[in-house]
């Protein structure tokens, strides 16, 4: 529960560090925080169903202030998530090659995602070429900052709740051992 | 039973928590059709709570801005003054002369009527959030319902049209800015009077869709607002043509737009009090058809009148 509410912290902390930093920096160059804090706990959270109800919960946080529907970045965090719970439990995921490919890759998913769900709900105009510059320019910035967001996590986790992590044996906490720094 | 259970529990919580989204997506979709102007009680106290620490967390980066505009940019302030100073004169004397033709006209006194009449009361708000996602354009102002301001009110600087607010909690409201991907403006060309649709890409530019192929336009064109979409006044404006070229598939041409107002660098803004009459209909409570028409159905109906602003939350 206390690293349940930490994460939670941690995750409001990201967004609203976002939000200022969306003002100094233009959009695709502004790292997408508390998603990032999303893949963190996908890949480093021990237990998927509180995991999940977590990133909800983070989801509807960013609709608030971010978006049009509410419940879109809900739904597309939880299926972040997911993606990562279920890559981390099958790959390595605990270098920074790989935590770094599976960024940039979700993040390209995400935007398209995105722009495909408000197409289909609302009718907006589908993707152009252009914006894949777009999309590419803010994975990699997502990429770079991805690192120093997933090792805050696990620490956070080690901090609350060692019992928790230790249990997940199967869970590689790599990043000590050769991490995105 | 006990061990299907256990295994079947993972999926059938992250299931039931992806429906739960996608009906709160598609609930929100419809939430205007239905006449929702406010956020509910416990977005609200969320919006309430991260708009000031939102301005907080940027209060250093703001120092910073603007102590390198106030200071550094005083380079070369001398010139630009006298520049200035050489055009405020001839603006006012063409001014002058227009007042004068006026006067003789005889128009004056009823456009001074006229503008008793149309008046619209402006409320001077903060732009203290951006959107955090690269994939939305809006911005988060420190006025909300508790100030008269309600969705659908249309937000502008003394530069030109900002965007159209689209959510209100009691001290604060999301607005969407021209360049999102939502928005949809009804439009003119100044000069020629061509008409169209001003759209946002979600890039840093807007494309103008004329009506009509061959209309009357060219690099550097004004483009106003036509008054004609529900939301937006009149005359206002919205960008200048930078470039054209052809709709690709269409029997149309496109104009690319730089917006009139620096959209990244929002500080303070004006919401106009006032929704258009189309507006009204469109967010009335209780609307016996609401379930009948979404907004697809309601765009098509009126055209640009309910395209302009997107018409969503």
């Amino acid at each position: 529960m206390k690293s349940a509410s930490a994460v939670f912290l941690l995750g409001i902390a990201a967004l609203i560090v976002q939000g200022a930093l969306a003002r100094a920096l233009p959009p695709p160059w502004c790292p997408d925080l508390a998603w990032l804090v999303v893949v963190g706990i996908g890949l480093r959270w021990p237990n998927v169903v509180s995991g999940a109800v977590l990133v909800v919960l983070l989801g509807y946080s960013m609709d608030l202030v971010s978006g049009s529907l509410m419940g879109q970045h809900a739904f597309l965090r939880l299926m972040t998530f997911s993606a990562a719970a279920v890559l981390a439990r099958q790959l390595d995921l605990s270098g920074a090659l790989s935590v770094g490919t599976f960024v940039l890759l979700m993040t390209l998913v995400y935007g398209i995602a995105t722009v495909t769900i408000l197409s289909v709900l609302l009718g907006v105009s589908w993707i152009g070429v252009d914006s894949l510059g777009v999309g590419l320019a803010h994975a990699v910035v997502n990429v770079v900052a991805a690192g120093p967001v997933v090792r805050v996590v696990e620490r956070i986790l080690g901090r609350f709740s060692e019992e928790e992590v230790g249990r997940r044996s199967a869970m590689p906490l790599g990043f000590d051992r050769g991490g995105l720094a | 039973m006990g061990d299907l259970l256990k295994r079947l529990a993972v999926p059938l919580v992250v299931a039931t928590l992806l429906s739960l989204t996608v009906i709160s997506m598609v609930g929100d979709r419809r939430a205007v059709s239905e006449g929702r102007r406010d956020l509910p009680a416990w977005q609200s106290v969320m919006l309430e709570v991260t708009a000031p620490l939102e301005r907080i967390v940027f209060s250093p980066i703001d120092w910073v801005r603007s102590f390198y505009e106030r200071y550094m940019k005083l380079v070369g302030i001398g010139g630009e003054n006298r520049r200035l100073r050489t055009r405020l004169a001839e603006v006012e004397a063409e001014n002058l002369q227009f007042k004068e033709a006026l006067v003789a006209s005889g128009h004056l006194a009823r456009i001074a009527a006229m503008r008793d009449e149309v008046e619209i009361p402006m409320l001077p708000a903060e732009v203290v959030g951006l959107d955090v996602a690269p994939w939305f354009r809006s911005v988060l102002v420190d006025r909300g319902g508790r100030h008269g301001v309600e969705a659908g009110q249309p937000v502008i600087t003394h530069e030109g049209v900002v965007g159209v607010v689209t959510a209100t909690s009691g001290h604060a409201a999301k607005t969407m800015l021209l360049l999102d991907r939502q928005s949809a403006v009804d439009a003119v060309i100044q000069r020629s009077r061509a008409r169209g649709v001003l759209r946002g890409v979600g890039r840093d530019r807007l494309e103008f869709e004329f009506v009509v192929r061959g209309a009357d336009v060219v690099d550097g064109d004004e483009v106003v607002t036509s008054g004609l979409g529900g939301i937006y006044p009149k005359g206002l404006r919205l960008g200048r043509v930078t470039a054209l070229r052809e709709a690709g598939g269409r029997l149309t041409r496109i104009a690319e737009v730089e917006p009139a107002v620096d959209l990244g660098q929002l500080e303070q803004v004006f919401v106009l009090l006032r929704r258009g009459p189309q507006m009204d209909l469109l967010y009335r409570p209780n609307r016996p058809d609401a379930d009948l028409e979404g907004p697809a159905r309601v765009d098509g109906s009126v055209g640009a009148v309910v395209a302009e602003g997107g018409g969503q939350r």
